[in-house]
């Protein structure tokens, strides 16, 4: 995926990468789908429902082009959900609280499925009349109905318009179940992103129209329930199960689906690593906390909020809800006094760690050094690019606390170049909007103004953009060498706010 | 970002956008040998044997006068036989046995033989088990014998009307194809 990543960032930029954004693009196309919906539906007779789609796509003006938009959007749809689907699955991010967005995601993929099934029979073709037969024979295999589905349409009488009535209200009703799962599966998530960026929007609406106008969606003869299906146009997206339906007996497709459904659907339970690898949850240092209320702010899940203090003192403290809590450890850069963060990933570890990280290298006012995040381009893999260049890692760029970047800045170094992943593709969703924020905006904690900021840069570099990577360290190396001011400071004492007593800190 | 990154990023989206509707409509033939089909389908209420005789004093007794039935009966079905034969070989044998209960479930039958296309003969019989007890319960048997002409993909289906076995075609209305 990483190489595909890259590519694409190239082209669209890590702003607009399709790919990135591919649980907003599925809402867009959801959006899409609900506005030509709205129009398709004026015109939609369930007494003649072949015939009104004909009449539709008559229309050259705006039927025609509004049908294949709702089916095109429904097609792209399904893409973007799976590309979704299978980032989250990669990125690890299928366990823990996050359980409710994975299973909520299922079922909307499900919904969308049935969306998608009644959506084709409405249309009455023939390419609806395999998809109600076969979907009625999956269906009969199952011992729910008092009399067997599929004799609906063996031909015997002609369909009422009680079923196509049902099943335009099928197909209206479920997106108002897609909408209230969709809910459920950001509700975990503080500010969630449910739109892609505008030009990303629009230019993909823009296509999807185009489209629309010069290929117009197909229509297949009518459905004629005394006669085998002919040659037909199958809509891969929403049919592909079509041509195995017939050449494995129905228990079998169960069998499989459950067995398929609930591997995917316990995802949550085997893709969770063992106790000794997890991450402990996020925890206060009560007495730390001097109920800035940044951390309830940052935390992309919502997980901390604040509480009245047990330690006698007057006021609120932080306290994180561990249920909610992923460990992703952003709220360790949020606080100034570093009193919250997962164990050994607190503002006071890190402090520790870059302690012996600078006590161990030694640089001047020309070198440059690298804080590099776990999931963006590894300085490692640039071959011999980078070597020598001092690197100090960090397990996702949005925990790094401000105070660690002025340690490295008035350690003596020329400058220090944080690698962040691209900002829409976070593992912890906002690490590296919250960083730069942090570094150049003034969000607390921010970086001090002590510190010369223009010895402090960020990069933006997904996984395989190593030559992206190279060319900032590079170009901000130049930068660094042009400026004529000394850098090395000696005697650093870090400020860090509050004082520690020796026997609380954290090892 | 370069104006030709941003036409190739268009072009491709563009791409992208085509194959996915590429593949909302792809060509396929669901029954690539041509073959035709024949169903038999129906929903029957089979002939019950009920049994009647009126409550005895300790079954009422404890029963709330409302509640208390004039006669109580005990049905046993009538299982029916359904036999059909493509060109002489037997399809299908099979015993219909109604549900519920007290056995007065609708029985449905929904079956679908694929065959070449071509002139063949058709044989349905529908009959109960046990004649005594149909006789009994005034059930008959009821049969179809007939030819039929399919062109690939033509549907035949059998199905009961009013009591009687008939065929329905397509373009046919209700007639059957008789040599
Ligand atoms: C109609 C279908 C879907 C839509 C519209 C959708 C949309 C979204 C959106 C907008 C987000 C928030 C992204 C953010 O702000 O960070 C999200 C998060 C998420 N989605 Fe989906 N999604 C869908 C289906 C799925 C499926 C099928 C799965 C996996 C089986 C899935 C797994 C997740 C997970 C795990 C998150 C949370 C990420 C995190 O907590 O870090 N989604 N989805
Ligand atoms: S950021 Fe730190 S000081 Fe502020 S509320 Fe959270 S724990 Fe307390
Ligand atoms: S580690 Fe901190 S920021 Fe991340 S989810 Fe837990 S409490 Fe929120």
């Amino acid at each position: 995926m990483a190489p595909v990543d890259a590519w694409f960032n190239r082209l669209y930029t890590w702003k607009h990468n399709p790919l990135y954004q591919s649980g907003t693009i599925a809402v867009a196309m959801l959006a899409i789908m609900l506005v030509t919906g709205l129009y398709l539906v004026i015109f939609y007779r369930i007494g003649t429902p072949y015939e009104s789609v004909v009449r539709i796509s008559e229309q050259a003006w705006a039927g025609r082009w509004m049908r294949s938009l709702h089916r095109y959007a429904a097609d792209v749809a399904v893409v973007a959900i799976a590309v979704h689907a299978l980032r989250m699955f990669a990125q690890g991010r299928s366990w823990g609280p996050r359980t409710l967005a994975w299973v909520s995601g299922l079922f909307l993929l499900f919904l969308m499925y049935v969306c998608g099934w009644t959506g084709y029979v409405m249309v009455w073709d023939v390419q609806a009349q395999i998809m109600a037969v076969e979907g009625a024979r999956v269906l009969d295999a199952l011992p729910l109905f008092s009399a067997p589905i599929g004799r609906a349409f063996v031909g015997e009488s002609p369909l009422p318009r009680a079923f196509f009535f049902l099943n335009l209200f099928l197909h209206i009703a479920v997106p108002i179940g897609v909408a209230l799962a969709l809910w459920m599966h950001v509700s975990r998530l503080a500010r969630p992103a449910l739109l892609p960026p505008k030009g990303l929007l629009w230019g993909s609406t823009g296509v999807l129209l185009a489209l629309s106008l010069l290929w117009p969606a197909p229509l297949d003869a009518p459905a004629d329930l005394l006669a085998l299906p002919s040659r037909v146009s199958v809509d891969w997206f929403y049919g592909f199960w079509l041509p195995f339906s017939r050449s494995i007996p129905p228990w079998a497709a169960w069998a499989a689906i459950l067995a398929l459904g609930g591997i995917v659907m316990l995802a949550p339970v085997w893709t969770r690593p063992r106790e000794s690898e997890r991450v402990p949850k996020s925890f206060v240092k009560e007495r730390f906390c001097t109920e800035c209320d940044q951390c309830t702010q940052d935390c992309p899940y919502d997980a901390i909020r604040m509480i009245p203090r047990s330690d006698g003192r007057p006021g609120r403290v932080a306290n994180v809800n561990p249920a909610l809590c992923v460990s992703c450890g952003i709220c360790a850069g949020s606080c100034a006094p570093m009193g919250v963060g997962p164990p050994l990933r607190t503002g006071r570890d890190q402090l520790d760690r870059v302690g012996t990280f600078i006590a161990e290298h030694t640089w001047g006012p020309r070198d440059v050094i690298l804080v590099s995040c776990d999931h963006a381009a590894s300085p490692a893999a640039t071959g011999t690019a980078l070597e020598g260049i001092p690197a100090f890692p960090v397990p996702c760029a949005g925990n790094l606390h401000s105070s660690v970047v002025e340690y490295l800045v008035r350690s003596g170094a020329g400058g220090v170049l944080v690698v962040a992943c691209p900002p829409r593709d976070c593992w912890s969703r906002e690490g590296p909007r919250w960083l730069t924020e942090r570094l150049f905006h003034e969000r607390p904690a921010e970086l001090k103004e002590r510190v010369d900021g223009r010895r402090v840069r960020v990069v933006h570099a997904a996984e395989a953009e190593v030559g992206r990577l190279v060319e900032a360290v590079d170009a901000f190396r130049g930068r660094v060498l042009a400026m004529d001011i000394a850098a090395a400071e000696t005697d650093i004492a870090v400020d860090l706010e509050c004082e520690i007593p020796a026997d609380e800190v954290e090892v | 970002m370069t104006t030709t990154a941003k036409v190739a990023g268009i072009l491709l989206g563009a791409a992208l956008c085509t194959l996915v509707i590429a593949g909302s409509r792809v060509p396929w033939t669901p029954v690539p040998d041509g073959s035709a089909a024949i169903r038999l389908s129906w929903r029957a209420v089979l002939p019950v044997v009920e049994e009647c005789r009126e409550p005895t004093a300790d079954e009422v007794a404890h029963l709330p006068s409302h509640m208390r039935p004039a006669e109580i009966c005990t049905g046993s079905p009538i299982t029916f036989r359904l036999l059909f034969l493509l060109d002489g070989a037997v399809l299908l044998d099979e015993l219909l046995v109604p549900g519920g209960s007290r056995s007065q479930r609708p029985v449905h039958v929904y079956h679908e033989f694929r065959v070449a296309p071509g002139t063949h003969r058709i044989e349905v019989e529908l009959g109960p088990e046990n004649a005594e007890v149909a006789t009994a319960a005034g059930a008959t048997t009821t049969s179809l014998d007939e030819t039929v002409r399919l062109d690939p993909l033509d549907i035949v289906l059998i199905t009961r009307v009013d009591g009687a076995l008939v065929i329905r075609q397509s373009g046919l209305e209700a007639a059957p194809t008789r040599f």
